[in-house]
């Protein structure tokens, strides 16, 4: 257990360095997804901390681990990179500035005798629900746009043709 | 180390049994009631790979046990959470996604921002998260008004936590 517990303070470490290198980057001027990177770093640190503890074959073999001390080198490596993953993907909805239609659709009815469908769509506009998402499409380099035609750059196609087949495995077409 | 290799290998194999079975479901019973169907394929390999790994190690003393069921079912689970959020949800419910995919369907020489929006706006966009959230048991019609059906759910604490996330990053 006493690897796992790296695993978690590597991981808690990584974040609040993440949350505070956010910050000075945007108190520079600069917002920038790139600062995830400091869970790779965090990674690095984690397998060097643990193939320090971890005792060679011959030790391990002679030895009569406790739980506490059971070498689990692999266990909490995967555990460290998939807790900073899920923490990523969780995060950048946020990180990009957006509410999620969802989130929004759930905000708006907590409060009041519920809406009708013409109601909620009149709590969104076409700025922050087409507008912004292109931008950030522009921005991603995954679409072009010339002379007020969007198109599909070729980091573009490969996306959305792999979303495609995914969609067609699953048999699942109403996306969005 | 044989402990440390049967949990991450027990992780990933459930995972792609996950995997199997969930494409399985969707294949066969359509486009209902997503989020039940994923949550009870979820559970039900999570539950079946956890009795799998107490007969696998039930030899071993009963904290053993325990830890390595408790080990193999995180694993699991965050790599179902990933799988989830990060392919899964984008592909279904991602805005950006969609309109890539509107873009991707439209002639060679591209699409207008109009043009976008007649095929997908804001009225569809709507209707179907508020389909989906019916579907799911989030909430209810009542007189062509929708409500909330419980003060506290998963998707609310979802909610909430996007909310309190927001407002660290921004």
């Amino acid at each position: 257990m006493m690897f796992i517990l790296v695993s978690v303070t590597v991981f808690i470490a990584s974040i609040i360095g993440h949350m505070v290198i956010h910050r000075v980057v945007v108190l520079l001027g600069k917002k920038s997804f790139k600062t995830i990177a400091i869970f790779v770093v965090g990674l690095i640190a984690h397998v060097y901390i643990v193939v320090f503890l971890a005792p060679n074959i011959a030790t391990f073999m002679l030895t009569n681990y406790s739980l506490w001390t059971y070498p689990l080198v692999m266990t909490s490596t995967m555990l460290y990179g998939l807790l900073a993953l899920a923490y990523v993907i969780y995060i950048a909805s946020p990180y990009l500035g957006d509410e999620g239609p969802t989130n929004k659709v759930l905000r708006i009815l907590r409060t009041g005798s519920g809406l009708t469908a013409h109601e909620i769509e009149q709590a969104f506009t076409n700025e922050e629900l087409f507008i912004k998402r292109v931008g950030d499409l522009q921005a991603a380099g995954w679409i072009k746009t010339a002379r007020k035609r969007h198109r599909l750059s070729s980091r573009g196609r490969v996306l959305a043709s792999s979303m495609s087949w995914y969609r067609k495995i699953l048999k699942y077409h109403k996306g969005g | 180390m044989f402990v440390d290799i049967l949990i991450v290998v027990s992780a990933v194999i459930f995972f792609l049994i996950f995997l199997g079975i969930h494409i399985v479901t969707f294949r066969t019973t359509g486009d209902s009631e997503v989020l039940k169907k994923l949550v009870y394929n979820v559970v039900i390999v999570g539950v079946f790979q956890m009795i799998s790994v107490v007969i696998a190690v039930r030899q071993a003393s009963l904290s053993l046990v325990v830890a390595v069921v408790a080990l193999t079912f995180v694993l699991y689970m965050l790599m179902a959470w990933c799988y989830i959020l990060g392919i899964f949800g984008i592909t279904v419910t991602s805005v950006r996604m969609q309109i890539l995919s509107e873009i991707a369907n439209s002639a060679s020489n591209g699409i207008t921002s109009g043009g976008l929006m007649k095929k997908y706006n804001r009225k569809r966009m709507i209707a179907q998260r508020l389909f989906r959230l019916v579907s799911s048991g989030e909430l209810k019609k009542v007189g062509g008004r929708y409500l909330l059906r419980r003060k506290i759910s998963p998707f609310l604490v979802h909610m909430y936590l996007q909310r309190i996330l927001f407002s660290v990053y921004n």
